[in-house]
């Protein structure tokens, strides 16, 4: 994925989590489409862009709900550098494998992000973990991996060759 | 030092790259919410801005038909219940003036379309588009039809923030409609909310309706939600209680600032243009009521 279309992409999955998102929430449930942006972005290009992404589709985020401005963002860029940085010890370039990366990284994205939003309430945590971020992490493993095999079979992109395929030779 | 910039930048990259990302973000949680939301104001904006606008008017073209189809038919039940509330209206206001109470005050409510959600799955703060020129102010409730939404907390000049009920930080004083008890509503998750402060043998059952109480920054008999669970708590000394709101805070276009309070009479209102909407409408209710055989003022 080049820098244009991450940024494209980035900026799309953004537009899309507050404008059609909120109609496809099965009750409070729904995928959380600039994670996906993240990760693939991380699995695609690597630990700093994947940082750095994760850190502005984060901050972006955060700009709708000053309440925690920064709070997505750290999250985002933990999600983003530990994909990116992990990329090379699996492949993702199939749906299953996909959609295992994207369920993992919701969960880990939750984690981080409910610690210091719940203020340590350990009780609240797990209630959320538990009762949110599962099913979401679901709903967004699907939307991911479908997203991901839609895009790779688009001429000319090679999302679906996630992972090892990708590295340069070493 | 450009060594170590080098070995940081190149060999390091990644690291360093976190690092900062991390850094960057400790500091924006660690600013004050005014800086926050000034910050917030700046960048979001413009770069959301292209998308909002987009998404309006798509939303705008899908929905205006069938919503004027929904408003024509509520306005119509509307006008029929009101006017048997106006033969009510009178009688509490003489009531009132015999037993010497203060005269019953009515919300005035300013429309203000939502232009903007949080994309955050875990917070459903929304931006509304009327802020300091349309006389809003932080700490106004904020209602639509199915009922109360939250209160406006932050204000800029043509635009507001407002927090929703599902918000950790929110605690209403809630009446039951049916049997008066009063209890604090608290966000749990989603839509599900809880009353507390409710005495084991206060009488409070599944179904019953929640009013604000009107103690407390909101005004009186905004319905809020309706019980769906009472059980007793551990130690035996308080009713738990869950509650599910009316308002869908994800699907929410259009809200109602309550502004101020006024005297409940037409003049203070409606504006002088609704007249003649009110009247044709009246007219039509009447129409309605004579074509049904049911008696003026009866409620439907």
């Amino acid at each position: 994925m080049s820098a244009f279309a991450s940024i494209l992409f980035a900026y799309l999955a953004l537009a899309l989590q507050g404008t059609v998102v909120p109609y496809l929430g099965i009750g409070d449930v729904r995928p959380d489409l600039p994670l996906i942006a993240v990760t693939l972005i991380a699995l695609s290009r690597g630990a700093a862009t994947g940082t750095v992404a994760g850190f502005l589709i984060g901050l972006a985020q955060d700009l709708t709900n000053p309440g925690f401005l920064g709070l997505n963002a750290l999250a985002k860029s933990l999600v983003g550098h530990g994909v990116g940085a992990m990329r090379g010890r699996f492949d993702a370039g199939t749906a299953p494998s996909c959609a295992l990366v994207l369920g993992v990284a919701a969960v880990a994205h939750d984690v981080v992000y409910l610690t210091i939003h719940r203020r340590l309430v350990l009780s609240e945590i797990f209630l959320a973990l538990a009762t949110h971020t599962v099913p979401s992490a679901l709903y967004t493993a699907g939307v991911g991996a479908l997203l991901a095999l839609l895009l790779g079979a688009m001429p000319g992109r090679r999302l679906h060759r996630f992972g090892r395929s990708q590295l340069p030779n070493r | 030092m450009g060594a170590v910039l080098r070995s940081l930048f190149g060999r390091h990259r990644d690291r360093t790259l976190l690092a900062v990302a991390v850094l960057l973000s400790c500091l924006c949680l660690g600013l004050d919410q005014g800086t926050q939301a000034d910050l917030a104001r700046l960048l979001g904006l413009s770069l959301y801005a292209p998308v909002q606008a987009v998404a309006r008017g798509t939303e705008d073209a899908l929905l205006l038909r069938r919503e004027n189809e929904q408003l024509r038919r509520l306005v119509a039940s509307l006008n029929l219940e009101r006017q048997r509330l106006l033969q009510l209206r009178d009688e509490a206001a003489e009531l009132r003036r015999v037993a010497r109470f203060s005269r019953d005050r009515f919300p005035y409510l300013k429309p203000c379309e939502i232009v903007g959600r949080t994309t955050d799955s875990f917070q459903t703060a929304l931006q509304l588009g009327c802020g300091s020129k349309d006389s809003l102010y932080a700490g106004m409730p904020v209602a639509a039809y199915a009922g109360l939404v939250g209160r406006v907390r932050q204000v800029t000049g043509t635009r507001s923030l407002l927090e929703t009920l599902a918000s950790p930080d929110m605690a209403i004083s809630v009446t039951d409609q049916r049997s008066g008890v009063v209890g604090i509503l608290r966000w749990a998750r989603g839509n599900q909310f809880t009353l507390d402060r409710v005495d084991a043998v206060e009488d409070v059952l599944v179904g019953d309706p929640l009013l604000t109480s009107g103690l407390g920054d909101y005004p009186r008999g905004i319905p809020v939600g309706v019980v769906t669970r009472v059980g007793i708590s551990l130690d035996g000394l308080f009713k738990q209680i869950d509650v599910r709101t009316h308002v869908d805070f994800g699907s929410l276009r259009d809200v109602f600032v309550v502004t101020r309070d006024v005297d409940w009479e037409e003049r203070a209102l409606y504006r002088r243009e609704d007249q003649p909407l009110l009247q044709g409408s009246a007219g039509s209710a009447t129409e309605a009521q004579q074509a049904s055989g049911a008696r003026p003022g009866s409620v439907p």
